[in-house]
């Protein structure tokens, strides 16, 4: 049962891990657009 | 397809939690190797998943040579990280069922070993991008990489029927049907299905994210240079 559980943890924090590595991107981008939008000095 | 991008995220969740509920609440547990025969719905369904993420990256990188067109280059950046990702699960997952079946964690035997050829195969797709000149010439050269990989699946896939191996033949396409029984296969074809759902909704997301980084980046270009 041991081997169970861990083996659909890691899938799961693999597949988490992925989706955080995609938000991290967007709220990168999100900084990006701020810059884009803010008046030119 | 951006508001879209958030009903289907939650609908891809919703999915996999159902494959989870069918996995270890419905699914039967098995009278050889117990429960952590459990293993098999998410490793193999993620090994699929990987399979159909590497033929779009082949599929796109052949359409990227021939016409050159920005979608199908971003389709492929975004297939190809979902791809990676379910093949690290399939190696991770295989691994601990190898170790309480087989009492070890690795064994070089040809599924094995072409499986984690295919790995390196991608994440080399991922490093070419990376280091090349953005643009085009990155583009190229990961399309030709992207083609290569492809090749190792059919490898991967009947090197079980074309070598001795540790790893068993496949349970699904055995002759004379599936060898298993009904509710093995009810929830194995369910998590499929949720894995393959999975997969296009985070490579629509990253496609999504590709396009508006290349557009972001473009603009910031301009006005800097303004």
């Amino acid at each position: 049962v041991t081997y169970l559980v861990v083996a659909y943890l890691a899938a799961f924090a693999l597949i988490g891990a992925y989706v955080v590595y995609l938000a991290r991107r967007v709220s990168g981008l999100s900084d990006d657009i701020e810059e884009i939008r803010r008046p030119p000095q | 397809m951006t508001r879209r991008l958030p009903v289907l995220a939650g609908a891809a969740t919703l999915s996999m939690l159902l494959a989870g509920l069918m996995i270890f609440l419905y699914a039967p547990t098995d009278a050889l190797e117990g429960d952590v025969q459990r293993i098999f719905y998410l490793h193999v369904s993620t090994a699929i998943g990987a399979y159909a993420a590497f033929s779009a990256v082949a599929v796109c990188g052949i359409l990227y040579l021939w016409r050159e067109g920005p979608v199908a280059d971003r389709i492929a950046v975004a297939a190809a990280e979902v791809g990676l990702l379910f093949t690290t699960v399939t190696l991770v997952m295989g691994s601990l069922y190898g170790k309480a079946i087989w009492g070890t964690y690795w064994t070089w035997d040809a599924r094995l070993t072409s499986t984690l050829v295919l790995w390196m195969m991608y994440a080399a797709y991922i490093l070419v991008r990376r280091i090349a000149t953005p643009g085009r010439q990155a583009a190229r050269f990961a399309a030709v990489v992207g083609i290569i990989g492809a090749l190792d699946i059919p490898i991967v896939h009947f090197s079980v029927n074309w070598w001795r191996t540790q790893h068993p033949q496949s349970v699904l396409t055995a002759s004379g049907g599936p060898a298993l029984p009904p509710e093995m296969l009810i929830t194995f074809f369910l998590t499929m299905a949720a894995t393959l759902f999975l997969g296009v909704v985070l490579v629509m997301v990253r496609y999504r994210l590709e396009t508006m980084s290349q557009s972001v980046a473009v603009t910031l270009e301009e006005r800097r240079a303004a």
